[in-house]
């Protein structure tokens, strides 16, 4: 039973960094409606942004989160521009490559700059754990976990209170209605960019204490948020953040019983949930329908 | 006066005929290499084409049947001692049987969905059989003995090879051309523009979707077997790997032009020589350059061609048929 339960704790403190990758493609695959196959990238760039200000710097991964947000709101204003808004007219599959084609290209970029080598960090609280009842948590994934809390709580209180987080909510809806009440999508459009890399920058940043950075980790990242985002519904953040605790601790379960099947079981658990329920466990029923317009 | 019909013909029957003999004239072993990854890749695109450009269906995950067709008939050679032949068709059928299951799985799935699921599959027949391999105690690489015979799919010189895998290319473009143009084809494409409207008009759209996924599958699956022998190396993260194998079928045919039944050739044509190129010349010391101009041109292409490059040989031919008719007016 402790057992059990350690292995549900584990899950639900990596679940929160998982629940802020996928918070910022299910806004840019819910609300704006773009299929952004690089997300992954932009995690592992966060990851190595926090790497080399560790390394070099010796600023504090938790610290590098506050740099994070607005460097990588510009990277995804710049991501916008030259890619998605160009093919944002276009069929279907121009987007889906554009978008593919800059996951090769920043995969590549970074196995050419900073070589294929693993790297990882041990800050000062790496092997420290809290003792709770008869639970224990480390000290890293709590506080990565704590973060993501902080984080996500802004965003949704963001979301759901300001006039712009409604719009947003819009679009994730019906873009054409919102569109006819006013709602810039243009604009709107650039603002969900910047959120949602923001926010892959971010939890690459807090990923990096307890995982390792490499070039090519970008795509297990992608295929996971898409997972969570699918399993939660497009486009809601309630179930972003019920599919990260999920895939979190289906991974932790898993990962106990064979590592090598980690990916294997929410890749099924993906298969599974597409079929039969598109929408997703708390996505608004149709959504994904509203999502191939 | 030749007929424009027979002008046809005697294009590509001189076309048959460069490509034969061309390969005994030049001896240029890096030309010879780069001819026999030119064959497979185009023969891989237009597979892919099949059910990727044809029907709409972009999948993603075809490596899945590549890295089946390499391990089935790599695996039946050296523990079973079957001729890599045999081994190729058990590993298509195997394909095909994988190639329905996912496909009635994602019957309803469209547009994005569909290819979400078609990578997630391809990731986990990559992972079991890396499961499988750790249990049952094969190693990861696996070495092809080197026993020359036609019978074993292996030649003392590229020259089988390639003309293996110009019959590869061949079989595949004339099969190809034939769903193309015929009833079938147009179903295909009905499909790909409005699936709705397809099964308001009466197609069995369950029915050709699947078909067209088993057909491109099976092809696929046999470039596996033909690449495996051509290495004789079969490296299990490499043959099974989505962005090296399934992803670059794509591109291929996009590229090239996934309108077009040759389109995938000229894709192979233009990428394939310069992926070797940059990987001779900038592999060892700029790792992955090559495909950062990869993603650079993917990115290019669909952003302002989605046409591909074969629409500028189809343009250039529409253009002086009409000079042609033109001038013998005045």
């Amino acid at each position: 039973m402790d057992q059990f339960l350690q292995l549900a704790v584990s899950g639900i403190l990596t679940g929160g960094i998982y629940i802020l990758m996928a918070s910022g493609l299910t806004l840019i695959l819910g609300a704006a409606k773009i299929v952004n196959f690089a997300h992954g990238e932009f995690i592992m760039l966060g990851m190595y942004f926090a790497y080399w200000l560790f390394t070099q710097r010796g600023i504090s991964p938790y610290l590098s989160v506050i740099l994070a947000i607005p460097i990588f709101a510009v990277i995804g204003i710049v991501y916008n521009k030259l890619i998605i808004k160009p093919t944002l007219k276009k069929p279907h599959l121009s987007q889906v490559f554009a978008t593919l084609g800059s996951q090769i290209v920043i995969t590549n970029m970074a196995l050419f700059l900073w070589s294929g080598d693993f790297r990882s960090i041990t800050t000062p609280t790496s092997t420290k754990t809290f003792k709770l009842g008869s639970l224990f948590l480390s000290q890293t994934r709590l506080t990565g976990f704590l973060v993501a809390v902080l984080i996500m709580v802004i965003l949704m209180v963001f979301l759901q209170k300001t006039i712009t987080g409604k719009a947003i909510n819009a679009l994730a809806q019906d873009l054409r209605a919102a569109q006819l009440i006013g709602a810039d999508v243009d604009k709107l459009i650039y603002l969900i960019l910047a959120l949602g890399i923001s926010l892959a920058g971010v939890a690459g940043v807090l990923l990096l204490p307890q995982l390792y950075a490499y070039p090519s980790i970008g795509l297990q990242f992608v295929l996971m948020s898409f997972v969570i985002v699918v399993l939660g519904g497009l486009g809601s953040m309630p179930g972003a953040i019920l599919g990260g605790l999920l895939v979190g601790i289906a991974e932790s379960f898993v990962g106990f019983i064979n590592p090598s099947l980690k990916e294997v079981a929410y890749f099924l658990l993906f298969m599974l949930v597409i079929v039969i329920r598109p929408d997703g466990l708390l996505g608004v029923k149709g959504s994904h329908e509203e999502a191939l317009r | 006066m030749i007929k424009n019909g027979q002008k046809k013909i005697l294009l590509y029957v001189f076309v048959l005929i460069v490509v034969t003999f061309m390969p005994l004239a030049i001896n240029n072993k890096m030309f010879q290499h780069t001819l026999v990854l030119v064959m497979l890749w185009a023969g891989l695109a237009m597979s892919w084409n099949l059910v990727g450009g044809m029907v709409g269906q972009v999948s993603l995950g075809h490596s899945a049947f590549f890295g089946i067709g390499a391990y089935v008939s790599t695996i039946c050679y050296i523990y079973f001692k079957v001729s890599p032949w045999l081994g190729m068709v058990l590993g298509g059928i195997i394909s095909v049987l994988f190639a329905i299951l996912i496909s009635y799985w994602t019957l309803r799935l469209k547009g994005i969905f569909f290819s979400m699921v078609t990578i997630a599959f391809a990731e986990t027949v990559l992972r079991v059989i890396l499961l499988v391999c750790e249990k049952a105690g094969v190693p990861y690489g696996i070495n092809i003995p080197y026993r020359p015979s036609v019978l074993n799919m292996t030649f003392d010189s590229q020259l089988g090879y390639i003309y293996v895998g110009l019959l590869y290319l061949l079989i595949i473009l004339f099969i190809s051309s034939k769903i193309k143009y015929s009833k079938m084809g147009y179903y295909f494409s009905a499909i790909k523009e409005s699936e709705d409207a397809a099964l308001a008009v009466g197609i069995r759209v369950r029915k050709y979707k699947v078909f067209a996924m088993a057909i491109s599958a099976f092809f696929t699956s046999l470039g596996g077997t033909f690449y495996a022998q051509y290495l004789l190396y079969v490296d299990t993260a490499s043959v099974f790997d989505i962005g090296n194998i399934g992803i670059q079928m794509a591109l291929l045919a996009i590229v090239g032009g996934s309108g077009f039944v040759f389109g995938p050739i000229i894709g192979a044509l233009l990428i394939v020589p310069l992926r070797e190129l940059v990987l001779t010349y900038f592999g060892g010391s700029f790792q992955g350059l090559h495909l950062v101009l990869y993603g650079f041109i993917l990115i290019l292409m669909v952003t302002y061609w989605e046409d591909g490059l074969a629409k500028l040989l189809v343009n250039v031919r529409y253009f002086s048929r009409r000079q042609i008719n033109e001038s013998f007016r005045s």
